[in-house]
């Protein structure tokens, strides 16, 4: 094995961050699209609840949320072709923040009496749904 | 930054990374939890080939791990870095680091 010298050395690690940023441009776009629409579609529709007409209503706002979530997961799975060092730890605390989130506000708004309809309860919870999927879009933006 | 035990940094450099696509399939790796093999292949722009004996080379020696699976029908090939993989690769990037920078130990006169 032939020692390198400084300059083929410092060749060598320039190599290397390149393969870094290559990395970080394409693997973050998916993973950052589908957090971002999670973040939103949630939102959407915590928001949809107070002003639904009726159980039609929050059908077809649910029917939404599962397309949107549906089509950015197909994204997610089929046009990932690389995933950043340490992506599954933090997709994982996003997922968990935005499922307990998710679970307990909306079991809470749609069994306790009289809040089905409270815009007071479901907008700043349409706020806090959303806050995990956007971080973590953030987190995981090509940079 | 010089080695405090005096030796020649060449001796922190890794044989098994050493080789130029090696190395940058190891590099690729590093930066990612996981790769696709055509995305490791286009980046490191190599043949199918060169990059299915250079990874073999890296599984052998423990520092590669592959994974086969499917999205669809279609089949794929994932390529990531083992602890062990990830530690030689960093070892290996900290003497280059140190050769760079020209922080070599003085030569004795015998």
């Amino acid at each position: 094995m032939s020692t390198p010298t400084p300059s083929t050395a410092a060749a060598l690690l320039a190599r290397a961050a390149d393969a870094d940023a290559r990395v970080r441009r394409d693997a973050g776009s998916q993973p950052a699209g589908f957090l971002a629409v999670l973040g939103c579609a949630s939102a959407g529709l915590f928001l949809a609840q107070p002003v639904a007409d009726g159980d039609r209503g929050v059908l077809a706002a649910a029917v939404v949320f599962g397309a949107a979530v549906l089509g950015a997961v197909l994204v997610l799975v089929i046009g990932r072709r690389s995933t950043r060092y340490g992506f599954s730890r933090r997709f994982g605390l996003a997922m968990g923040a935005w499922a307990a989130v998710f679970a307990v506000g909306l079991a809470v708004g749609t069994t306790a009496p009289g809040l089905a309809h409270r815009a007071a309860f479901w907008v700043p919870l349409a706020l806090l749904v959303a806050v995990p999927g956007l971080v973590g879009a953030w987190r995981e933006l090509p940079r | 930054m010089s080695d405090p035990s005096g030796e020649h940094p060449r001796h922190g450099l890794d044989e098994a990374i050493h080789a130029p696509v090696r190395f940058s399939v190891m590099a690729t790796l590093a930066a990612a939890e996981e790769a696709e093999f055509g995305f490791v292949r286009d980046g490191v722009q190599v043949s199918d080939s060169l990059l299915s004996k250079t990874v073999s080379a890296l599984e052998k020696a423990g520092y590669v791990e592959v994974r086969k699976g499917y999205v669809g029908k279609r089949p794929r090939t994932w390529l990531r870095l083992s602890n062990r993989g990830r530690a030689a690769f960093a070892a290996h990037v900290a003497a280059l680091r140190t050769i760079a920078d020209g922080a070599l130990p003085p030569v004795s006169a015998e």
